[in-house]
């Protein structure tokens, strides 16, 4: 995976992306998850690296408890 | 068996990120999903999207998941669990197994999927980060 974060957010921030596996290349874009794994599949990636761009690199705190 | 893994870097953070597959045991359609690898969650959440692509009827499920995070709040994050199978591939190595995930439509815009300890963590024998040499792995005996 290589390491062009920005440049994914820049680009498609707020976006679902279909990525070629194991790199930051993105074969499709959109809003639609669905339309973008089909439309991914219809390329040739049998199994689309789905991933939802955040609109904005900021310091994420990722902890979750269950209740 | 080991998984080896560079944080993907940021202006301003080092981020570990793993592809995982995910496939619904019910109708076989996988994806691989790019989600942050998160000791400090307690379960793994996922984009309500991903249920989605693999056909999965969130609707059906009646009882919620409520978690919560460090933020101030009194509602919480809600979801619907539902198991699915995980695999990570890796140089002609792969570890699959079931476990519950929890999907919801609640994930922050700045957010990520989580891979947490309950149903990730916990099917693995190491989960090493070294964060000065950027690598982290996942071990499986």
């Amino acid at each position: 995976m290589n390491n062009n974060l920005e440049t994914l957010v820049k680009q498609h921030g707020g976006k679902w992306v279909a990525l070629k596996p194991n790199t930051n290349n993105v074969v499709v874009s959109g809003q639609d998850a669905v339309k973008v794994y089909k439309s991914a599949q219809k390329k040739g990636l049998k199994i689309p690296t789905m991933f939802k761009v955040p609109i904005k690199l900021v310091p994420f705190i990722g902890q979750l408890h269950a209740i | 068996m080991q998984f080896k893994y560079n944080f993907t870097k940021s202006d301003t953070d080092k981020i570990p990120f793993v592809d995982v597959i995910v496939g619904n045991p019910n109708n076989g359609v996988k994806i691989s999903y790019r989600v942050l690898l998160d000791s400090g969650a307690y379960m793994c959440v996922f984009h309500t999207d991903i249920a989605k692509v693999l056909r999965i009827d969130l609707s059906k499920i009646q009882y919620t998941d409520v978690f919560y995070g460090v933020e101030k709040s009194k509602r919480g994050m809600r979801g619907k669990r539902y198991i699915v199978d995980l695999m990570l591939v890796q140089k002609g190595q792969s570890h699959k197994f079931q476990s519950y995930v929890v999907f919801s439509d609640e994930i922050l815009a700045n957010g990520y999927g989580l891979l947490g300890r309950q149903g990730f963590f916990d099917s693995f024998d190491e989960v090493a980060f070294n964060y000065k040499s950027n690598k982290f792995y996942l071990k499986k005996n």
